[in-house]
């Protein structure tokens, strides 16, 4: 079987019984066991399965995928990257989990990420560095960075990913795959291990924009466990999936996507040949300017980071996971076991988000950094008024060598610049190959839409796809 | 404002029950000096008067009892006796 096969041409492969649910396990648990070593990709593969096929007669019967290592599946380990949580069974399913499993869709693992998925690289992750299968010698992207490289060598699929600041749009970039950040609350975050509560979501990463769509479609819906989803029914984003722009469609395109400063100039390159081809497509193209978007990562950074540290002071060793030995006392408990349960970058989120909310600092932070938030989706607002969906390049830079910012971790931060002021704002976004560099490393391109407008996104980003074919493009040496 | 400090970063880190190694001292002043020097652009964002307010609502539910098994929930405690987790003495003997 062509290892890179999508969701749809697998169920068409079902349908007709040239395959059954058994074979196709097999074959992806034969394809982990041989590239895993080489990709450090999945953290556990749920041999038990096996023989459990799933009955549930669904969308996604058969199907098997990996999820993110924050994410909760009954019985299993979710450690989030994280040594304190290194012996954590979650205790139930995510909803995300227990609706595809209902959509007869299989686990076949847990995926690697950055611990508590803070990075941006896959190198924070006490489960070793992850690999990109374009270049093992550079990163898959992060944090979401053992799902895509899984999808992307053909190990899966398609996993599930969570972004809290470009965290699947942008490892899916580096990977030549499609990753979509939801309208915030459109999914569930039930079960999912929290970093920032106000931007986490869980998105599909896939190889073609019409899977995406597919398992986008299942994970949505409200959710009574989590109070933040939107009181919206699932939906059936594939339904409008034609090959077709939509009549009057303009297109804006963010004018600092073009600043060559900061940009690698092949990004840009590629960039501008989409626009070019999306304007042949019968696309009006305006250029439109964001000014909002130069803080973009510092509001994103102050918001993110104060959340993350409130919401990992749970970690002390009392209830469940790492706790240290030999304490006296329960303060000297919590501090050694944080001391040896968390890894540096996770260290300095925490230090950094309670440096933004301690007194005396927190208005000239946090609070700024709240109503800021507020300007920056007043100025999406108003692009939205003008035009139907913005686009930007996903990522500044190409996939970029592994260790290469060690002890400069912010430089690397700020390649996020066109993904997080979404995640800020809580609008979708959705992430597909625009072409391959002159070294043949991935480069992708984003469409943004108002809140809830995942339905026009996947229409636009489909025609894009089908009428360019990038998404073909795979890495070699994982036939 | 000053200079992000090895001062201030001690304190950080007691309010953030974090005990930092010696070398971790040295590389986290000047990591999160760069951090704040970044973030402390956003002081030059001009809030107009209709950007001031934060509003957020509150969604509330009925606090109805469900059943859980608890079970499986102590079988997590890094210690426990019984049906409780343990923990070592809070407060002094002093």
């Amino acid at each position: 079987m062509n290892p890179f096969i999508t969701i749809k041409e697998l169920k068409e492969k079902l349908a007709r019984k040239e395959i059954n649910q058994k074979e196709i396990l097999d074959f992806y648990t034969q394809r982990i066991k041989k590239y895993n070593s080489k990709l450090n990709c999945v953290i556990e593969t749920f041999t038990d399965n096996l023989n459990n096929t799933n009955s549930q007669i669904g969308a996604l019967s058969g199907i098997p995928f990996i999820a993110k290592d924050n994410i909760c599946q009954n019985g299993r380990i979710a450690s989030a990257g994280s040594k304190i949580l290194s012996n954590y069974k979650a205790p139930y399913d995510a909803t995300v989990i227990s609706k595809l499993k209902e959509a007869g869709a299989i686990p076949l693992g847990r995926g690697n990420c950055d611990e508590f998925a803070m990075g941006a690289s896959g190198e924070y992750s006490n489960y070793g560095v992850t690999n990109n299968p374009w270049d093992i010698t550079r990163t898959p992207g992060g944090s979401s960075a053992g799902p895509a490289a899984a999808v992307s060598a053909g190990l899966v699929p398609f996993a599930i990913g969570t972004e809290t600041g470009g965290s699947v749009r942008q490892p899916a970039s580096f990977c030549n795959l499609v990753g979509l950040y939801p309208t915030y609350g459109r999914n569930s975050r039930y079960g999912l291990i929290a970093f920032a509560s106000s931007t986490d979501q869980a998105g599909p990463i896939t190889r073609t924009v019409y899977d995406n769509a597919l398992v986008a479609s299942i994970l949505s819906g409200q959710d009574k466990h989590d109070s933040t989803t939107l009181q919206l029914p699932a939906q059936d984003y594939t339904k409008d999936l034609d090959g077709k722009l939509p009549d009057n469609f303009t297109l804006g395109v963010i004018k600092d996507s073009l600043n060559p400063d900061g940009i690698d100039p092949q990004i840009i390159d590629s960039f501008t040949k989409a626009i070019s081809h999306l304007e042949k497509m019968g696309a009006k193209i305006k250029y439109i300017d964001i000014p909002m978007l130069k803080y973009g990562v510092a509001i994103y950074f102050i918001i993110s980071r104060a959340e993350g540290a409130s919401n990992l002071s749970r970690y002390d060793g009392t209830l469940y996971g790492h706790r240290a030995q030999e304490s006296t006392q329960l303060h000297d408990m919590y501090i050694k076991t944080r001391q040896e349960g968390f890894g540096q970058e996770v260290k300095i989120r925490i230090l950094t988000g309670n440096y933004v909310l301690s007194s005396g600092y927190k208005d000239a932070y946090y609070n700024k950094a709240l109503q800021a938030r507020n300007i920056l989706r007043a100025e999406f607002e108003k692009a939205f008024q003008e035009v139907t969906l913005l686009t930007s390049p996903t990522v500044s830079m190409l996939p970029f060598k592994l260790g290469q910012f060690v002890g400069d971790a912010l430089t690397m931060f700020l390649a996020d610049c066109f993904t997080v002021p979404q995640c800020v704002i809580g609008t979708p976004g959705l992430s597909l190959p625009c072409g391959l560099s002159r070294e043949r490393l991935p480069i992708g391109i984003q469409f943004l839409g108002p809140r809830l407008s995942e339905m026009l996104i996947y229409k636009v980003a489909y025609a894009y796809e089908q009428s360019t074919g990038h998404y073909l493009n795979n890495p070699a040496g994982y036939d | 404002m000053k200079e992000f400090n090895k001062e201030e970063l001690l304190k950080i880190a007691k309010l953030s029950a974090l005990k930092l190694s010696e070398d971790e001292i040295e590389t986290f002043v000047s990591q999160l000096r760069n951090v704040v020097n970044y973030i402390t652009q956003i002081q030059e964002i001009h809030i107009a008067q209709e950007a001031q307010e934060v509003r957020n609502i509150n969604i509330t539910r009925e606090d109805t009892v469900t059943k859980t098994n608890y079970k499986e929930i102590i079988s997590q405690a890094p210690q426990k006796q019984l049906n409780y987790f343990t923990v070592p003495k809070i407060l002094d003997e002093k």
